[in-house]
């Protein structure tokens, strides 16, 4: 296999690289964008790191130098950094509100914004008790 | 696959690389859309025509990419991009957060296979032990937090799905047309002098012993020893990042113990 990589063109390698790598960042993308979860949107950010790594690799293949593959090392490192972060503020999240829905988060707002919730939750999945369901109750 | 994108560039030239991509992306959209979990239900009727969708896309995908010299390793490596999208769209379309991670971790798995076929092996054998134990953790987590039968209503729901996928569908396809441009061939006096060129004609001679071995492949000395020198202050803030990641996460940690005790 290694024989076969250093046949395999590089530009097509690059290609490829590339062409796998932003489907893979675009899909979590769409991901981050859209779930409400908050270990899902992590999760998502997760996806797009890994397709930010293929394209670097791609490149640092495409050029012969490890500059690419230093940089993924480094965002690996700072990615650690971000899950160690985000999993201890998604468990206080739950402690204090009982989910894990990323609306519950818009009461970082600043006081003068109003309060909005992106869609309405189905009662049949909220208990009297949480932080969501006061929260419905107020819009109302 | 192949073959039949030859046939058609041959015998229809309409089918231009542009048509494709837009087809893919129209298609990965389409089927993306129908995945997603809207308005805390998921129909079973639309489960078999957006996975209909994502297999045409995919195809197309697969047709699109560019042919290497060696069918084994163009086979191997076409298997691990095709598992990496697969997993990282059921990754984010599964309302369960536990199968999420799981599908998450094989995407992971995928991408740091992708890696070492780009032949950074160090690189991805790492990413894949460290891969491993953070889906591990994540495993944990969610069991900790809120493992039960029953979904949440943020599991149910999602956050303007149309708009979501537009948006990364748009993003994807003006990715994947500039990629596209790469594929043109640019006329030999027009190349900027590069390493590249360098490491093609490395490619055309017969690879020494020493160069089929893997650590020389991946660059270990070279990646080492830029680590220690040209990238030395890089390295040493993502180093102190990750401390105060630590620290900051004690912190926050003991502080949400406080609360709980103040209450």
């Amino acid at each position: 296999m290694v024989i076969a990589v250093l046949f395999a063109s590089t530009l097509a390698l690059l290609q490829n690289g590339l062409l796998a790598g932003s489907i893979i960042f675009c899909l979590g993308l769409i991901g981050a964008l859209s779930r409400r979860n908050l270990i899902v949107i992590i999760l998502s950010v997760g996806v797009m790191i890994q397709g930010i790594a293929v394209n670097l690799v791609s490149w640092s293949r495409y050029h012969g130098d490890a500059g690419g593959s230093i940089l993924v090392a480094l965002i690996f490192v700072t990615a650690i950094c971000k899950a160690i972060l985000a999993s201890v503020l998604i468990k206080q999240a739950f402690v204090r509100s009982g989910n894990l829905d990323s609306a519950n988060w818009q009461t970082i707002r600043e006081a003068t914004i109003n309060r909005t919730v992106d869609h309405e939750i189905p009662l049949r999945e909220i208990s009297e008790d949480t932080f969501l369901s006061k929260l419905i109750r107020r819009q109302r | 696959m192949i073959p039949i994108r030859d046939f058609f560039y041959d015998n229809y030239g309409l089918l231009s690389s542009e048509i494709l991509v837009a087809v893919t992306v129209t298609f990965l959209a389409l089927s993306l859309y129908l995945l997603l979990p809207k308005r805390g239900y998921r129909s079973r009727h639309f489960q078999k025509p957006s996975w209909f969708l994502g297999f045409i896309a995919i195809v197309i995908f697969a047709t699109t990419t560019q042919r290497l010299n060696d069918p084994v390793f163009e086979l191997l490596f076409l298997t691990f991009i095709l598992a990496a999208i697969i997993s990282g769209i059921v990754a984010i379309t599964r309302r369960s957060p536990i199968y999420a991670a799981l599908w998450f971790a094989i995407c992971s798995v995928s991408a740091s296979c992708i890696l070492i076929c780009l032949g950074s092996y160090i690189l991805g054998i790492t990413i894949l032990i460290i891969n491993s134990a953070a889906a591990l953790l994540t495993f944990g987590f969610i069991f900790k937090l809120n493992w039960s039968s029953r979904l949440s209503s943020s599991d149910l729901m999602t956050n303007e799905p149309l708009l979501s996928t537009v948006a990364g569908s748009l993003l994807l396809g003006l990715l994947l047309i500039s990629i596209k441009q790469l594929s043109a061939e640019e006329p030999i006096c027009c190349r900027p002098p590069s390493k590249a060129t360098a490491l093609a004609g490395r490619i055309n001679s017969k690879p020494k012993e020493e160069d089929t071995h893997p650590l020389n492949t991946d660059g270990f000395d070279q990646f080492s020893q830029a680590l220690s020198s040209r990238y030395f202050v890089a390295t040493g803030l993502t180093v102190l990042l990750f401390l105060l990641a630590i620290k900051g996460s004690t912190v926050i940690a003991s502080s949400g113990t406080e609360v709980r005790s103040c209450k």
